[in-house]
């Protein structure tokens, strides 16, 4: 298994990788490096949830409006292709309260794609949720990878999604 | 006995000076980001047009029903006052001066206090809770700019927007009154408060409401922030803020009660 010790070395990588580490400490310092990153990696994660005053493409697109200052129709009209892939045309005008647990995914997914991010990362995420990430960016042929952070004893819960191996370490 | 009450009293003065201080930061900080015309950026704008209605649009009725009762009970009064005292000519000048210059400014703030202010507590609180705050900061977009200066810009448009409508509103109720009473003509009516009008009482009319209703505001902002584990703490930090804004009206009641003085 290939040993990685800073988010440089991982960035080489080309594959989807599955971050191992060995301790939550560890995880929790690589969740912190990204999250450091300021914008270079998209996290789809609990600690950054939607903003419940504003509906989901508001929300999807809210860094797009905000850094360039740009309409919130012209923002859509540049992610019309990926919403119509992720099936989420129904839910755009709806409240983040109103969204399935799936289609909330996706959604975060979809944040960071508009963000301009190039490789989504989740952190400990559990198999079904980084499972439905891993669909979404393969049937549609999103232009994203993905990274999913886990403790060594867990890494056999996310076998099935075919992911590189990357023991994480400092 | 006495130096735990001691205690008490200055861990209590600390508090409080505590929250002036974090709500002056935030009015500062609010105040840097209205210089930066951060108001012309679109996703502020949005929520600066949210935070209008909320707070100025949704607090008319209100405003109009006070300002219409309340306005024929001023009138009603001091009738009854200045007839007694044959100073029924400076019937036009008490209006102005107590509906524009005390009652409008202090009963709109505390319109925008309970409709909004409450409001801006525990919408705060939960973006707090809610890791809403931790959105923010990922997708780079200072949460000054975005929240503390469209809710304070908000409000500060709200208490001068408000404080005209009720005097409009409230002299029409004395209109009723006096017109009904007295047999008085609505233009003699119009020529008797116009009269009783100056630059002063605009500038009372507009800056009174408007200093009330940022320290609404940035006490308001200060107390959703404050809360920190769990939700269930919004209504003690509600409480709190209303005594700390009634605090802040009283000064700034007496700020402009000395310029009037001076």
């Amino acid at each position: 298994m290939v040993v990685k010790s800073t988010i440089s070395d991982l960035f080489l990588e080309k594959a989807d990788l599955l971050l191992i580490c060995d301790s939550a400490g560890q995880d929790s310092l690589l969740q912190n490096l990204i999250v450091q990153s300021q914008g270079h990696i998209g996290i789809i994660s609990d600690e950054f949830p939607f903003l419940s005053a504003l509906s989901t493409i508001e929300n999807i697109v809210l860094g797009n409006v905000y850094h360039q200052n740009i309409s919130i129709e012209r923002a859509r009209k540049r992610i019309s292709e990926y919403v119509r892939v992720l099936g989420l045309g129904n839910y755009l005008w709806k409240t983040v309260r109103h969204l399935p647990d799936e289609k909330l995914l996706l959604a975060m997914l979809l944040r960071c794609i508009a963000s301009g991010n190039n490789i989504v990362f989740m952190g400990k995420p559990g198999a079904n949720r980084a499972e439905t990430v891993k669909n979404a960016i393969i049937t549609g042929a999103l232009p994203v990878r993905m990274w999913v952070s886990c403790l060594d004893q867990d890494q056999a819960e996310y076998a099935s999604l075919g992911l590189k191996k990357v023991l994480f370490r400092q | 006995m006495s130096v735990s009450f001691i205690s008490r009293l200055g861990r209590g003065v600390l508090d409080s000076l505590q929250t002036y201080i974090q709500a002056w930061s935030i009015l500062i900080s609010a105040g840097a980001a209205f210089f930066r015309l951060s108001f012309f950026n679109r996703a502020v704008a949005h929520v600066f047009f949210r935070e209008v209605f909320h707070t100025a649009y949704r607090s008319i009725p209100a405003t109009v029903l006070a300002a219409l009762i309340i306005g024929a009970i001023v009138v009603t009064y001091l009738i009854s006052f200045l007839t007694r005292f044959g100073a029924y000519e400076f019937v036009g000048e008490f209006i102005v001066i107590i509906n524009l210059h005390e009652i409008g400014p202090i009963v709109c703030t505390l319109i925008v206090l309970f409709k909004a202010g409450s409001r801006v507590v525990s919408d705060v609180a939960l973006m707090k809770v809610n890791k809403e705050l931790n959105t923010l900061n990922y997708l780079n977009i200072h949460p000054d700019r975005y929240l503390l200066m469209p809710i304070v810009l908000a409000f500060a448009f709200a208490g001068p927007c408000l404080t005209m409508i009720f005097g409009m509103v409230s002299m029409l109720g004395g209109f009723l009154i006096l017109g009904y009473l007295h047999d008085l003509t609505f233009a003699s009516y119009i020529v008797l408060l116009s009269a009783a009008m100056d630059l002063e009482t605009f500038f009372v009319a507009f800056f009174k409401p408007l200093l009330m209703c940022m320290a609404v505001a940035s006490i308001c902002i200060q107390k959703g922030m404050s809360v920190n584990h769990s939700l269930t703490e919004i209504p003690i930090r509600l409480i709190q803020g209303l005594m700390h804004v009634i605090g802040l009206m009283i000064v700034i009641e007496l700020i402009f009660a000395l310029g009037y003085l001076w």
